[in-house]
């Protein structure tokens, strides 16, 4: 039992859909964002790159990679991020001391994230599930396969939002899981593979 | 004056909804809203339905072989429509986006073919010359289904009828003439000939006559695709690709409003739906119009609103509201207004040249009110601001643009802190009118919501109440298996439930006084209008080289959602999207601070060099409010002129030009 995303490269449009129903479900504090959109093309996000007409641009949601390698916990002094059983690499806030060995150690900038200061909400009540651990000052967080929501056997806050149908998750180990469907006979790359991660998101092209 | 658009659809609590009975109740007028009426106004002329109902249900792309995207961005506008076309897509169709800049719908198209802005009308005028040149037309579907056979009279360019020989014709008896062209003579459409003829010039009776086909063959030959290749900038074997590409059906057109946004944009649609009946590419499986579908739903109207037998008028357009408020008078006769009251609108934001607002409509106004949800730059610069309940505070009934279901809203959470449902907002004013009977007290949405419902015609779709309660959403159009393709059985015209390829007699949008003998006879078939502003011929485009467009962004619906925090740490600011050629000519960089400026007014903002713009196109996307701007806002450089036929603002009729400050 291994859990493992998709994400189909092909129908992503970059809407943000995604993020934002991650930002929900975790009550995210300003600012932090466990699931990014990022843009393969100009300098800008939404920009293309090339010469009009002749343009390129495509869509990369990036989060935690949940590797069966990961380089994160390796390196963290006191044990505050480790894998579980079921491939999710897990952050616990209560022992993080705080000294982003983690992000210095991770390749995919950007996923794990720092709170540098007490966090702060744009409103004033607590949004999405109760089941998320409170967000803490100067601790690394990032996100955690929406833990809380395959406890009730749900799937992460960011599957069933997207609009575009990009987005699957289940047990890569079973060949019927929606996951594992659609991956196959399809050709998908995994992010900075050469370096041995071995991630648990596959993107289809 | 009340002062509506499309800020929340809902029956009760919406721009559909009790508003009306409150403001029939006291005879209050109400503007003519002038967004995205063109598209509509041209379609109408083809195949009626007013100015809403040409789109077929988005499910239908899926039968489509080619999908033609026009105009039209919908990754970012109707993304709900998106993954159609690209399900579409991925099961074989072909998908070629025309448009001025290299969306993300470009992006994701097969292929991608610019265009100057404002010259679309002239390549489907130049399309359907070539089609009609190369034999590429549906003469079975003509016959059938189009007004190709019917006979016009040379003397007075009206459609031949029974009526014109015999004038004691019960009008609701009257018939068209046609030529049978096995008995070779004219017959009345309803005798039912074996074969009619589409070509041809004749003489009944002494009348001389030719067939609808005949003058729109000879009218369209003008238009060729040489010329449109100079005016669009899209290579000849480019145009006449994409002429037998669409030919080959079925082809859908995927378009909503960004053609529209153009003085000539009600012409392109008469042209694009004339092209489609030629080709019997409408009302078919797998062809036709998509990008805005609506359903007309029988609720109870009548019994809601007309609470004295009136409805309130709307003759003032939008467009010319500052002028009637400045003038306190409409066509020379005197039209007080005094008094506003602005709901489900942020109209000094949506409407074109904004500062209108400063100079004319709100020095005039004596008093103006605003009930609304966000604090729109309408409501800040209001008297009195009166706070809505969100939707989700609401019990409502609602349908939706581009989906068949009628859905109950149910609301979420009570509303928060001084909030109220507009219709208690409504009912509370009413009442201190004296106006009980209307409002009775103690009532509440779901009261409404049984009202509207309270209908025969809707029990007789078993679309009632409890279904409601109890399924939350019911298809009252079409099925899954069966989407709805509009104009399927027939087309709501008068001309025998055909698609009109000529109209007989082109009616303005709304009849405000304005001047239209120059322009009646010509608008009886699709023509060659240049823009009114944003055009190479126009003498002002010397000092303002740059056609400025608005686009739909992604993380807004117009100005809503303008100051969603989530939101706006993704998109924080207001953007002047500038091609690269442009900004290195005037020598500004990602980040410098700009001022987009024209006659009518300006924007200071950060300027963003993005290669998706067409060298010659500047884009500000809409919907920011003034406080975001460093100085000015991006509506005050737009334009209230309008063309007089469709009487709609043409946001993207606009020329400007931008500098370093
Ligand atoms: S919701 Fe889907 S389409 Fe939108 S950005 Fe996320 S993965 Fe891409």
């Amino acid at each position: 039992m291994r859990y493992a995303m998709a994400i189909d490269l092909d129908r992503c449009t970059g809407c943000h859909a995604c993020t934002v129903a991650c930002k929900v479900e975790n009550n995210l504090p300003n600012l932090i964002w466990w699931n990014r959109i990022i843009t393969v093309g100009g300098e800008s996000p939404d920009t293309p790159k090339g010469n009009f007409p002749d343009l390129k641009m495509e869509f990369l949601p990036i989060n935690c990679q949940h590797c069966e390698n990961p380089p994160c916990t390796a390196v963290c002094p006191v044990n505050a991020t480790y894998k579980r059983e079921d491939g999710i690499v897990v952050q616990d806030y209560d022992k993080c001391i705080g000294c982003r060995l983690c992000i210095t150690a991770c390749p995919y900038s950007g996923v794990r994230q720092f709170n540098a200061k007490k966090p702060e909400y744009a409103i004033e009540v607590a949004m999405g599930d109760d089941g998320v651990a409170p967000h803490k000052e100067k601790v690394v967080e990032k996100c955690t396969f929406c833990a809380h929501r395959l406890a009730k056997g749900l799937e992460p806050a960011c599957i069933r939002t997207c609009q575009n149908l990009a987005r699957f998750f289940g047990d890569i180990d079973d060949p019927q899981s929606e996951v594992s469907k659609a991956i196959k006979g399809r050709r998908y790359v995994k992010l900075l593979d050469h370096k041995g991660t071995k991630p648990a998101v596959f993107y289809l092209t | 004056m009340f002062d509506i658009a499309s800020g929340d659809y809902g029956f009760v609590n919406g721009c559909l909804g009790m508003y009306q009975r409150f403001a029939n109740s006291i005879g209050a007028s109400k503007l003519n809203v002038c967004y995205d009426q063109a598209t509509g106004h041209g379609t109408d002329r083809v195949i009626g339905g007013g100015v809403w109902l040409w789109g077929s249900e988005p499910m239908t792309l899926l039968d489509a072989k080619k999908i033609i995207i026009w105009g039209s961005n919908p990754v970012y506008s109707t993304p709900q429509n998106w993954r159609i076309i690209k399900e579409a897509q991925r099961k074989g169709a072909k998908v070629i986006d025309i448009d001025v800049i290299y969306s993300a719908t470009a992006n994701k198209s097969d292929e991608f073919i610019p265009i100057v802005p404002g010259s679309d009308l002239m390549l489907a005028l130049a399309m359907t010359n070539y089609i009609i040149g190369h034999n590429l037309i549906n003469v079975p579907f003509m016959k059938a289904r189009t007004t190709a056979p019917f006979l016009v009279r040379k003397d007075n360019g009206k459609m031949l009828r029974k009526s014109d020989f015999d004038s004691q014709t019960d009008p609701k008896e009257d018939d068209f003439y046609v030529w049978d062209s096995v008995a070779n003579q004219p017959v009345l459409l309803k005798s039912g000939p074996k074969d009619v003829a589409i070509e041809g010039t004749y003489n009944v009776k002494g009348l001389d006559v030719e067939t609808v086909f005949t003058l729109l063959k000879n009218h369209v030959k003008q238009y060729t695709v040489e010329k449109a290749s100079e005016l669009t900038k899209i290579p000849v074997e480019k145009i006449e690709y994409l002429a037998r590409t669409y030919a080959d059906s079925p082809t859908m057109v995927y378009t909503n409003y960004g053609i529209d946004h153009y003085q000539n944009g009600h012409l392109w649609a008469f042209a694009a739906l004339v092209m489609a009946s030629l080709t019997g590419n409408i009302g078919v499986k797998g062809a036709g119009f998509v990008g805005n579908y609506v359903m007309y739903m029988p609720l109870n109207y009548k019994g809601a609103f007309y609470t004295n037998g009136k409805a309130a008028t709307s003759k003032i357009p939008q467009t010319i509201f500052h002028q009637v408020v400045k003038d306190q008078a409409l066509a020379g006769k005197p039209y007080p207004i005094k008094a506003m009251l602005t709901f489900c609108s942020n109209s000094m934001s949506n409407m074109g040249q904004q500062n209108v607002w400063f100079t004319d409509i709100l020095p005039n106004l004596d008093f103006h009110v605003v009930i609304d949800f966000e604090l729109t730059d309408t409501a800040r610069y209001a008297d009195i601001v009166l706070p809505a309940a969100f939707w989700m505070e609401v019990d409502d009934l609602r349908v939706s643009y581009n989906n068949p279901y009628m859905m109950m809203q149910e609301k979420a959470i009570e509303p928060l802190y001084e909030s109220k449902p507009p219709v208690e907002i409504f009912g509370m004013i009413a009442r201190k009118m004296g106006l009980e009977k209307f409002f009775p007290q103690g009532v509440d949405d779901t009261y409404w919501v049984k009202m509207m419902l309270d209908t025969d015609a809707l029990r007789k779709m078993n679309v009632t109440y409890d279904r409601l309660k109890a399924e939350k959403a019911v298809r009252v159009q079409g099925t899954s298996e069966k989407p709805y393709i509009r104009g399927e059985k027939y087309f709501l015209t008068k001309s025998a439930g055909r698609a009109q390829l000529y109209a007989e007699n082109p009616l303005p949008r709304v009849n405000y006084g304005q001047d239209l003998s120059q322009i009646t006879k010509k608008e009886r078939l699709p023509y060659f209008k240049a823009p009114g502003e944003a055009w190479r011929d126009n003498p002002l485009f010397k000092k303002y080289p740059l056609v400025y467009i608005q686009e739909h962004s992604r993380y807004r619906v117009h100005s809503q959602w303008f100051n969603t925090p989530m939101l706006r740490e993704l998109d924080p600011e207001p953007l002047a999207k500038i091609s690269r050629k442009d900004a290195e000519s005037r020598n500004i960089k990602t980040g410098d601070i700009v001022e987009v400026f024209n006659d009518r007014g300006r924007a200071v903002l950060k300027a963003e060099i993005n290669d998706a713009m067409s060298p010659g196109v500047l884009s500000i996307p809409k919907g920011w409010q003034r406080e975001q701007f460093i100085k000015g806002c991006y509506q005050e450089l737009t334009s209230a002129t309008s063309d007089p036929m469709a009487v709609n603002f043409a946001y993207f009729d606009c020329l400007v030009d931008v500098r370093k400050v």
